[in-house]
């Protein structure tokens, strides 16, 4: 088709266009279209520029300050920066979402870029998705403590703010491939103290997690609760240790205490940081509802509870937290047919299917 | 977000109106004078933009109303077509599409009569529309699948087909016509090319129309799906061929090829589709400059469009990196006349550029440029998601949300993650508004985990809640919904959402609970309960105890039902002011109602609760609420007749004032005329009966009271034995078989046999006749006995009513003779009438034949019947009493009778029956009713 042509050269009006365009336009001011430094435990750091990130401390700029200000690394939990490239932006959803091979393939093409901050960023998210990939691809924990390692012999010892995660990260790679020994000298360095308080409760909880693994049910309970019980430990590990903790009196199939643990600890709470872990509450739903399942025996009112709390584990959990929502449908789904509703267990199979397709609740 | 949840996808069918404006071309003007004669260019454009701009129809038609006075007859055709607009434009789809089929009949020769067809696959639009819509919105699967049917059934059947046919019958014309050119000879070839080139201009509207259409339907199967991409691949093929083939419109051209583009985008065809609208993305006219305010306008639109529609193309397809290359290019680029955008933004292009705004923004934050993409996004949001650009132009406001919705929906396909809790909401939405509610949940969830701490964000969870609530219930997923909803209603108790969620998780635990209350379902019931009382602030919470204390007076207890009455409050406070509880006065009364049931002493539950609710009465009036002091009244009459008395005039004296102290068309006024009516018409008060009668069909002449009101009224005048009163009931039934509410058309044959009855005996013989065929028809076809021999009863009453006594006696000899075992015994309902009416037909004929054996068995007839009544009057009397029907029937049997003692000479016999009867009722006093004791006596006096 010919009857369309393109534009001669214009560029002696582009400059007045972008200069116009670009005053008019409202500035949203909501400190989105700055870098932003997420901490537990009080408020964000938004409408900053980030200048440099250790373990030790985030250094940032304030808009309109020429002075760098600090933050200690101990308190913060994420760094998100304004510009990214659309492989690491990309990465960030794909994780989120709990698609652990694009997110893998776009960090590690990320990793190539030239800025330190995002390349360590880029590496250790990198390692993380193989990490979550091997949830249910077992394969993957190699790769993510192959690329993990990789990371660390590029930024640990510029300690780097990701050092103290990608520990853990390998820890739990380890951990999770059997290998418990390796996984706690991964923790090493994060116990001596060097990192800073908290990941010296991080190592705490990473070794509770192996006895944990390992099913040595009062060692893992002694740990998990000396960190739950811990000042220093961030909201999100007291929430693991506390599910972590709940978890072992499961296993030692104490699962009244369980729920009541989950329940006082987690869902029932009155510390606000905990209700807003979103992730921590849908597991609490989870480990209460299997509780409840354990003890209901034939009572047909009970198995609905246990129903009801599985359900509101899986209206909660995302794909982001995919093992948690796989486990809620897959526990409904065998309380269904339990219960004889086959509908509902072929509903919740295809559920199932469609959300956590690679689980390992879906074999 | 001020409104992106209710948005309607009618807005979407720019293209579809676009039509009318291609229908009415003739037509762009300012003028507001009236004037006279033709409709000036001005005047035209003048109603055009009543109806279209300002979507102001009131106006219109007042303006219509004015100048189609003094309009010519074209004029006047166009502005009846406006009219027929201005229904459209209401919402009233189906009549707009009559009218305008009406309208084309009438004003043939006018330019909308020959697209009338066309207006009529746009009504069809707008259905699917609504349907689409409501599909969206449905709260169950079996609504949703209802819904999706009825749009399939209507793109099918009224869209897709009506579109096919036509566009191949107007292809063979132009083919026809095309080779008439061709042979006709040079002196006609002149007429015929301006019919060719008509014929081709109607053929091209039809398939550039079909283009919209197709593209309408396709946006709204659920996105990504087989039959969404099999009709966006056949969308671009008839865009493409119209492309190519289509010369005579080049702005359609463009438009075609804009189509074309969009649809190959929609259909996953990225780079086809950003070669196929690369072409437009900065055309420019062919023309030399100075270009015209048309011309510029038409190519920016076709630019932005293009543009928005390539950068889509890439973002559907991952690349969100090229869509941002082609915008560094394009902007290097820019043009003076034919900008992007400009500012200020040309009002008629703010939605096209909005939404470019959108996609551009999408496409930067999904390439890394957060910065750029957050800007212009929230911009879109400042501007447009707020109740001034709700209130100044709603279609726009909510066009625009959800074309916003659906980018960030498409923005969380293409992965950026670190999003703000709001873009995950509205990503929820946009998912749902797609089609696709499983990816709106899983969507929803991303916000509860956003890591921003705003102090929006915990608004922007509750809304993601709600709509986790939403999509599972449109899923079937009812749990689910409840858990999303008790998790809103327990979490975020400052969000606006969170009354509706109480509300929706307190409806869906009392499904599950259903009527035992034991189970999680029960208790949840119970925390579900306190939830919605919680959040449900002010008038909420008071209509709560309302609707728990029907339920317990539903349930018989009405000590509990009484103390919530109790409980609900004089006034309650809206967060501004307080107010008055509207239902106060009908709590009040519902507590007293209780009070008084609640109690097994008649007189004296009567004087308690009368003395609760006398007080209240003078309160209601000084509030001046009608509503009030009518429920009041009503109850107050219900205490003294009702199933635990009959003291009509204690009931009169309260329901009096309702009628004529205070005024109104409040329902409980309504209901306590209607009351009012019933007790008037059983006591036999028909002149006051009229009344109020008049009242309801004044004040509420389309109202089912009518129907119930005419009907006390019937039969109190039917009950009557006087001929005045019983024509007056015949009236009445020919009024109330024409209420819209009777149901009669539909109604059984015993209904029209009661009926019918009235009617004869009102003098309406003709009437019945014509009401007992349809009858004898069902009975016959049900072949139920007691209808047979019910339909030829009356068919006989009726004949002898007419003075047809012989026909009458035949049909009636039948009747006795098939069933003469049954009639004797009066084992069915009619058997006495039976033989009542065999005397009419006997007397009417002895009144020319003087015949003394028609005395004999007319004598032995009657006994028969007396017999057989006396025996059913005892049975009344002993469970009760009678009522004035059967009284009426009763006495005129006995005076009959004795009419005929009296022809046999038998004249002693009459008086000695006539003394029994008063000895019987008492010495000296009268056993008849009113009208036909007045016969008995004079009877008696003859005989003496």
């Amino acid at each position: 088709m010919q009857m369309m042509e393109r534009t001669p050269t214009m560029q002696r009006y582009s400059v007045l266009f972008l200069l116009t365009f670009g005053m008019l336009l409202p500035f949203a001011g909501n400190g989105l279209l700055a870098d932003q430094i997420i901490v537990s435990g009080g408020r964000n750091y938004e409408d900053v520029t980030i200048t440099g990130a250790t373990y030790e401390q985030v250094q940032f700029k304030l808009p309109g300050v020429s002075t760098a200000q600090k933050v200690d690394a101990d308190k913060v939990e994420r760094l998100v920066f304004s510009r990214e490239s659309s492989s690491l932006a990309r990465g960030r959803g794909a994780f989120e979402n709990g698609d652990w091979e694009t997110a893998a393939s776009s960090f590690k093409s990320a990793t190539s870029m030239g800025d330190a901050l995002k390349k360590s960023s880029a590496m250790y998210m990198h390692g993380l998705s193989l990490l979550r990939w091997g949830d249910s691809d077992a394969t993957k924990y190699k790769e993510a403590v192959s690329a993990l390692e990789a990371y660390l012999n590029e930024f640990e010892s510029k300690k780097d703010f990701y050092v103290p995660h990608a520990r853990m990260a390998i820890s739990e790679a380890h951990r999770k491939s059997g290998n418990y020994s390796e996984a706690e000298s991964a923790l090493s360095s994060l116990a001596s103290g060097n990192m800073g308080r908290r990941w010296v409760v991080g190592a705490r909880l990473g070794k509770a997690q192996s006895l944990l693994a390992q099913e040595n049910w009062g060692a893992c309970r002694e740990e998990f609760s000396s960190v739950s019980n811990d000042s220093n430990a961030s909201t999100d590990q007291i929430c693991q240790a506390w599910i972590g903790y709940a978890s072992a009196q499961q296993g030692q199939k104490q699962w009244k205490q369980a729920a009541d643990t989950v329940r006082q600890q987690i869902l029932e709470t009155r510390n606000k940081d905990v209700l807003g872990n979103t992730a921590a509450r849908a597991h609490g739903w989870l480990v209460w509802g299997r509780s409840t399942e354990e003890q209901a025996g034939g009572d047909a009112g009970e198995l609905q509870w246990a129903m009801i709390r599985y359900l509101r584990a899986a209206v909660m959990a995302s794909t982001g937290n995919g093992e948690v929502l796989a486990e809620a449908l897959y526990r409904a789904k065998e309380l269904a047919k339990k219960q004889g509703d086959t509908d509902r267990a072929e509903s919740l199979t295809q559920r199932l299917k469609q959300v956590a397709p690679d689980s390992r609740w879906n074999k | 977000m001020f409104n992106g949840f209710s948005h309607t996808l009618r807005t979407s069918f720019v293209p579809g109106l676009a039509l009318l404006a291609v229908l009415l071309v003739p037509a762009i003007a300012p003028a507001q004078s009236l004037g006279r004669g033709p409709l000036t260019m001005e005047e035209t454009v003048f109603v055009s933009e009543l109806l279209g701009t300002y979507g102001s129809p009131d106006l219109a038609r007042v303006w219509i109303q004015s100048r189609i006075k003094t309009a010519d007859s074209g004029g006047r055709a166009s502005l009846e077509f406006a009219l027929a607009d201005a229904m459209r434009i209401e919402g009233d789809v189906d009549g707009y599409e009559a009218e305008i089929q009406k309208l084309a009949k009438k004003y043939p020769n006018h330019p909308r009569s020959k697209g009338a067809q066309l207006e009529s696959v746009l009504a069809a639009l707008l259905r699917l529309s609504d349907a689409n819509t409501e599909m969206i919105f449905a709260t169950s699967p079996s609504q949703r699948q209802q819904a999706m049917d009825l749009r399939d059934r209507i793109w099918n059947e009224e869209i897709d087909k009506v579109l096919n046919e036509n566009i191949r019958r107007l292809n063979d014309e132009v083919s026809r016509s095309e080779d008439k050119v061709m042979r006709a000879s040079d002196s006609d070839r002149d007429e015929l090319a301006g019919k060719l080139a008509e014929e081709t201009r109607i053929r091209d509207l039809w398939e550039f129309n079909r283009l919209n259409s197709y593209k309408v339907y396709a946006a709204m199967l659920p996105d990504g799906s087989e039959a969404a991409q099999a009709k966006y691949m056949a969308l671009a093929t008839f865009a493409d061929e119209f492309v190519n083939s289509r010369y005579e419109n080049f702005g359609r051209r463009y438009e075609a090829q804009l189509i074309y583009g969009q649809a190959l985008s929609a259909a996953g065809q990225a780079e086809e589709a950003a070669g196929a609208l690369e072409l437009l993305v900065d055309i420019e006219p062919s023309a030399d400059p100075p270009y015209s305010d048309d011309v510029i306008y038409f190519i920016r639109q076709m630019r932005v469009e293009a543009l928005t529609g390539s950068l889509r193309a890439y973002n559907r397809s991952g690349q969100p990196q090229d869509g941002l290359d082609l915008l560094d290019f394009l902007y290097e680029e820019e043009q003076p006349d034919f900008p992007y955008r400009k500012t200020p933004e040309d009002p008629e292009l703010a939605t096209l550029v909005a939404l470019l705004d959108v996609e551009e923004g999408v496409t930067r934050l999904a390439s890394g440029d957060r910065p750029g993409g957050f800007q212009l996004i929230n911009a879109v949001i400042d501007r447009f998601d707020n109740p001034e650009a709700y209130s100044t132009d709603p279609g726009q406001a909510r066009e625009v949300v959800t074309g916003l919705n659906r980018g960030l929906s498409r923005l969380q396909e293409l992965g950026a993650g670190n999003l703000p809790a709001e873009y995950y909401a509205r990503a929820a939405l946009g998912f749902r508004d797609r089609g696709l509610p499983e990816k709106s949940i899983e969507t929803a969830k991303l916000a509860l985990y956003a890591s921003d701490d705003s102090k929006e964000a915990a608004t922007w969870r509750a809304e993601a809640l709600y709509e986790i609530g939403e999509s599972s219930d449109a899923l079937g997923r009812s749990i689910e919904a409840a858990l999303a909803y008790q998790e809103l209603a327990e979490n975020y108790p400052d969000s606006r959402m969170v009354a509706m969620a109480a509300q929706n998780f307190f409806a869906i635990a009392g499904d599950f609970a259903g009527s035992g209350a034991d189970g999680p379902w029960g208790e949840l019931l119970v925390v579900a309960e306190k939830l919605f009382a919680d959040n449900s602030q002010g008038l909420g919470s008071e209509q709560l105890k309302l609707q728990q204390a029907v339920e317990a007076e539903l349930e018989g207890d009405y000590r509990k039902a009484r103390e919530l009455f109790r409980r609900i409050s004089r006034t309650y406070n809206d967060g501004e002011e307080e107010k008055q509880v509207p239902f106060f006065f009908r709590a009040r009364a519902g507590a007293a109602r209780c009070l008084f049931r609640s109690s097994s002493d008649t007189e004296q539950a009567q004087k308690d609760a009368s003395g609760e609710i006398l007080p209240l009465l003078s309160q209601a009036r000084e509030a001046r609420s009608v509503g009030g002091e009518s429920v009041l009244r009503y109850e107050l009459a219900k205490i003294y007749w009702g199933d635990r008395g009959k003291d009509s005039a204690e009931a009169l004296k309260y329901l009096q004032p309702v009628l004529n102290e205070i005024g109104g068309n409040n329902v409980y006024r309504e209901g306590a005329l209607l009351f009012m009516l019933e007790v008037l018409a059983a006591d036999g008060k028909t002149a006051e009966s009229e009344k109020v009668l008049a009242e309801l069909r004044k004040v509420w002449p389309d109202s089912q009271t009518l129907v119930a009101g005419t009907y006390y009224l019937i039969e109190a005048y039917a009950a009557s034995s006087t001929p005045e009163n019983q024509r007056r009931a015949g009236e009445l039934v020919l009024d109330w078989i024409r209420l819209p509410g009777s149901g009669f058309e539909e109604s059984g044959p015993g209904v029209r046999l009661g009926l019918a009855s009235i009617l004869i005996d009102g003098g309406f013989s003709a009437e019945a006749a014509e009401m007992l065929s349809k009858a004898q028809e069902e009975a016959l076809e049900s072949g139920e006995e007691s209808l047979v021999i019910g339909v030829s009863y009356f068919l006989a009453k009726a004949a002898n009513a007419a003075g047809r006594n012989k026909e009458a006696l035949d049909s009636l000899n039948a009747i006795i003779e098939n069933y003469e075992d049954n009639t004797y015994s009066g084992s069915y309902n009619e058997a006495p009438f039976v033989l009542i009416q065999r005397a009419s037909a006997e007397m009417g004929l002895y009144q020319s034949d003087r015949s003394a054996s028609r005395l004999k068995s007319m004598s032995e007839d009657l006994q028969a019947a007396i017999a057989i009544l006396d025996q059913r009057r005892k049975s009344l009397l002993f469970s009760g009493g009678t009522n004035p029907v059967f009284e009426r029937d009763y006495w005129s049997a006995w005076l009959q009778y004795m009419e005929v003692l009296k022809a046999q000479g038998r004249c002693e016999d009459v008086i000695q029956l006539i003394r029994s009867r008063k000895l019987m009722a008492g010495d000296g006093k009268d056993f008849a009713p009113e009208g036909l004791q007045a016969r008995f006596d004079r009877l008696e006096e003859e005989c003496k």
